[in-house]
Formats: C-alpha cells, structure tokens, sequence
C-alpha cells in the first residue's frame, strides 16, 4: 500500500524526487576539478566570439608559425597560416558541444522511448527491440558512420545522425532493464487494474522513476560522444578542412609534427581533458545517485 | 546446446542478409553510378549503352540478386580507382588488418591481465597507481591523438621506433599500443574489479584459512572465477579493435582494410567500399556469434532466450 501510494504521487516532474535528487547531489562531495573544466567548455562553446582574441578563420602570414608563448598576443600559438589556436581551441568547444549535445540528445529521446515500450510491452516486441539493440550496440560505429557519408555525403548533420544511430541503443538496452524492475511493483499494477492506459503509465509512473538512471547514462556518454565525434573529424568525415573542430585540428597538426609539434599535442590534450572530466562527473554522479549501477556499466 | 548453436547461425546468416542489402541498397539508390562514369558531352545513347552493360537497366531486384550472387563466389565487382578486382584488393589488405588486430590484441591480454590482478591484490600500490593512471587515460585520449604523440616521441624525437607502414615486429610496437590502450583501460579496470569482488567471496576466505599459501589463493582460486567477465569482455573487444583499426592504419600508414575503406568512401569507389564494409560487418558478426556461444558453453542459464 505504502509503495502504491508513493509511486501514485510521483508525478513527472514531482517536486519530491528532484528534492531527492538535489539532497543526495548536495550532500556529496562534489568534483570539483572535473565541474570547473565542464563549465569552461560550456562557457566557451556559448561566448566563443566574446572568448576568442582573434577569428579562428583569420589568416595573418606575418604571425604564422609560432609557438607557443613566443608571442603573448598568440599564447598557445598559431599555425601555418598564422591562425591563432587559442581561438580554435575555443571555436572548437562549440562544434564539439553542438555535436554532441544534438546527437547525444535525438540518441536519448528514441533510446529512452525504445526501452521503455521494450521493457513494458514485453513479448515480441521487446525481442524485436532487443535484437535492434544488440546490432547497433556491436556495431563499429565509424564503420556506420563511413556508410552514411557515403551515401549522404559529408557534413555535420550526417556526423550526428551516425552518432545517434549507434548511441541510441545504451540508452535503451538500461532504460529497458530499469522499466522491468520498477513494472511489476504495487503502484503500477494498482494503476493498470484501475484502467489507466499503457501510454500514461508508462509516462507518470515508469518514466519518473527511471529519470535517474536516464541522467547518469547521459553523463556517461559526453565523455565517449565527444571522442567519436573528434575521431570522425579526425578522418575527415564530416567537416570541411579548415573549421575549427579539435579531432580536424588534430589531422591538419599531424601534418606539421616535426615544425610545429603544438599543433597536433594542444588540440588533444583538450579532448583528453575534457572527456577524462565528463568521465569522472559521470563516475560521481552514478555512485552518489544509484551505486547499484555501478556493475552494469 | 546444438540447438542453440543452430539458431545463433541462422540468426547470424540473416543479420549478414540484412547487411548486404543495406549497404547494396544504400549506395545503388542514392548514388548514380552511371553519372561518375560518363562525361557530359556523352550522347544519351552512350549513356543508355553503358547502363545496359552495367546491367543497371534492370529492375533494382534483380540487380540485388545477381550481387549477392557475384559475391557468394567472392566476386565484389571491379574497383574503378585501382583498376582491379575489388576481391584482390580485399585479400591483399585484410592480412595485415588481422596482423594488426592480433597484436594489439596481444598487447591488451599481456599489459591488461596481469595490471588489473597486480593492482587489486596490492592495492594502493604502485601498481595500482599505473592500472589507475592508464585506465583514467585509456578512457579519454583519442586513439589517433595517442599514435600521433607516440610517433612525436618515439619516432621523430627518440627515432627508436618506425613510425609508419608495416614491416618488421619493430613495425607493429606504435600501432599495437595505439590501438589496445583504449582496451587496456577497460581490461585493467574490469579484472581489479571482478578480482577485488572475488577475493571478498566466502570461498576464498575459506582457503585462507585452511591455510593455504597465499600465491596459490590468488592465483589458483581466484583467478579462475575472476577470469569468466574478463573473457567476455575480450570476447567482445575484438568488435572495439575493429573500429579502432581505422583510425590507427590512417595515423600510421598501415595497409590495411581500414585505410583502404576510407579511400574507398572518399572517392566513391562502390565495388570496394561494399567489400571492405561487407568483410568487416562478417567478421564483427562472426565475432558476436562466437562470444555468445562461448557464453552459452560457460554459463548454461545464456542458452534459452
């Protein structure tokens, strides 16, 4: 009676669950390095214009090739052409962020909405789903993105349509394995003998509990979306040559490594950083939310 | 057990169907073909020529068959870049992809393994240190980022090292370590993890206090249990190597099926495209068929369903 009661008044965006959330969030210790270069990607990807000393397009040969701290006008340097990396650098925080949070976002919302027809449906729909799941899980994802530009040509959109083909499916195989726990407890079996329909069920009383796990997948995944879309653009399948994307700066550095060996490091070390960041805030946010996870991924 | 073998064949026989008519599908109905061939001054009757020798003129079904036909005797049809059967090119390449993958392979069972076990009896230590430092770094430093500050360092600064093209067992040290490091980190961390959990279990204090010699708990004992999630996992790592084969024959000129796929996708040469996206796709589907029928051999509960 108590779980019935309980799970009845967990509304979509009920006010208690989030208090929940928010208490176990603030009575942790938060990360505080990982949170500080989080933001500062974030920050960036939204100011880059207000951020950047100069246009990351702008070629200025009397500049070119210097190092790093040569010139303080250019701090981390410039390259061939004399374009400064700093502002590429900062540029490339927004290709980046847009990418991922496009692709990352559309893979989600049909990640989530798969699992959780999958896991309440059952029977042959949930095979089907799961078989669906398992392809697109094994599949080599630069494999599939190779086959979409191929037949679509080359560009972002089609960068992030491959990324949410493949990341669709952790979403739903999770989603999927939460909605089978939370299904069969008091709450949602008094709703479906009252006659709620399967649609509503599944939108008041599954979804809100599988929120949590819905978020920390999420921040799992920043940190590997950003590496496949760095890789993409590292082979050159999705941007043009000369855009500010830091997997594509490291392609045009790797050209210079002998001569201007910042090239190729300084773009790297950034994708390094902020993905070991977005890994660590996952790794937190999933032991202070739900350690149970802790096995499954 | 024979049953579920069977059914784990057929279904992977289908999923390779479905493939094939995916990829045949996808690049016969976006892209003319006939276009990059001819030249605008050709006169339509030329172009209506060449269709009919192509064997484009007929319904998109049939054309489907007589493809899957050509290639159930390994006939991918002729690659216009290289002026070659597409079939040669495969079989020449594929080689040194498998050469590639079984090192960093290699490389990932001989480092991860033993890291992970060493840093979960001593933790803390300085074992312990390196399994952490290079998981956390395993995890987030791109692949091509890692060949390429591996080739800065060893090959143009040190010069120890070869840094591209195949050769040599010298040849295959940058590559490897480029490709297994990602591999590495999920190794590390999922045998201290699986070995720490073990080591904890009821049995294990048992033989301790049996009095059995501490090396042959761990090494004996544990490990055997410790080892069934670290074989999945490798199992289907395999998969992963493939994915990062591509970038890696790309940083270090390696004349593999990766490279010769991305040439293939930027000049749209079809023939070898479909070969090259067709073997890797076997081999990945081969490779989920085995780890799941190992699985099953392992643990019996994995055969129904």
């Amino acid at each position: 009676m108590t779980a019935a009661y309980e799970g009845a008044a967990t509304g979509l965006f009920s006010i208690s669950t989030l208090l929940e959330t928010a208490g176990k969030v603030r009575r942790a210790r938060l990360p505080w390095i990982p949170i500080i270069i989080m933001l500062v990607v974030v920050i960036c990807a939204i100011f880059a214009p207000l951020l950047a000393p100069h246009d990351p397009t702008d070629i200025d040969m009397p500049n070119r090739k210097l190092a790093p701290g040569e010139d303080w006008a250019f701090p981390l340097g410039t390259d061939r052409l004399g374009r400064d990396m700093l502002s590429r650098l900062i540029y490339g925080a927004r290709t980046s962020a847009f990418i991922s949070l496009v692709a990352l976002g559309a893979g989600a919302v049909i990640g989530t909405a798969l699992g959780l027809i999958s896991g309440y449906a059952g029977r042959w729909v949930d095979t089907v789903i799961m078989r669906a799941t398992d392809a697109a899980m094994g599949f080599p994802t630069i494999l599939a993105a190779m086959i979409i530009v191929t037949i679509l040509g080359a560009g972002i959109e089609n960068i992030i349509l491959a990324i949410a083909l493949t990341v669709w499916a952790r979403f739903s195989r999770m989603i999927r394995g939460e909605v089978l726990r939370v299904k069969n407890l008091d709450f949602v079996l008094a709703a479906r003998i009252t006659g709620v329909s399967p649609v509503l069920i599944i939108w008041r009383h599954i979804f809100p509990n599988v929120v949590n796990t819905l978020l920390i997948i999420l921040t799992l995944l920043v940190g590997q979306t950003i590496l496949l879309e760095a890789s993409l653009s590292f082979l050159g399948l999705g941007l043009a040559p000369g855009a500010s994307a830091w997997g594509l700066m490291v392609a045009e550095g790797r050209d210079f490594l002998v001569s201007m060996w910042w090239l190729a490091l300084m773009p790297g070390l950034v994708i390094t950083m902020v993905v070991m960041a977005f890994n660590f805030f996952g790794d937190w946010l999933r032991d202070t939310l739900d350690p149970k996870l802790r096995r499954s991924m | 057990m024979a049953r579920f073998i069977f059914f784990r064949l057929v279904q992977a026989l289908f999923t390779l169907l479905a493939l094939s008519a995916g990829v045949f599908f996808a690049v016969n109905l976006t892209g003319d073909v006939v276009s990059f061939l001819t030249s605008p001054q050709d006169t339509p009757e030329t172009i209506a020529l060449m269709r009919e020798s192509l064997g484009l003129d007929r319904p998109i079904w049939v054309q489907y068959g007589i493809f899957l036909q050509n290639i159930s005797h390994g006939d991918f049809g002729h690659s216009w870049t290289w002026g070659r059967p597409a079939s040669e090119l495969l079989l020449e390449r594929l080689p040194n992809t498998l050469k590639l993958a079984a090192a960093g392979f290699a490389v990932t069972l001989i480092l991860g393994i033993p890291l992970g076990i060493l840093s979960a009896v001593y933790r803390d230590s300085v074992f312990d240190r390196i399994a952490k430092f290079l998981s956390i770094l395993g995890m987030a430093a791109p692949q091509f980022w890692v060949g390429i500050m591996l080739i800065l360092f060893f090959g143009a600064y040190l010069q120890w090292l070869p840094t591209f093209g195949i050769g040599g067992p010298s040849h295959y040290v940058l590559p490897a370590f480029s490709l297994s490091l990602f591999l590495i980190a999920g190794m590390v961390r999922l045998t201290r993890s699986s070995m720490l959990e073990v080591l904890d279990s009821e049995y294990i204090k048992f033989a301790r206090v049996k009095g059995i010699h501490e090396s042959l708990v761990i090494w004996k004992h544990a490990l055997k249990n410790a080892m069934i999630p670290v074989l999945t996992f490798a199992g289907i790592s395999l998969g992963g190597l493939l994915n990062g084969s591509i970038v890696v024959e790309i940083v270090f000129a390696w004349p593999g099926l990766g490279r010769l796929m991305l040439t293939s996708v930027t000049q749209r040469d079809y023939a070898v495209l479909e070969a090259t996206v067709l073997t890797a796709g076997a081999f990945y589907i081969l490779m989920a068929m085995l780890v799941d029928i190992l699985y099953a051999y392992i643990d019996p509960r994995m055969r129904e369903g």
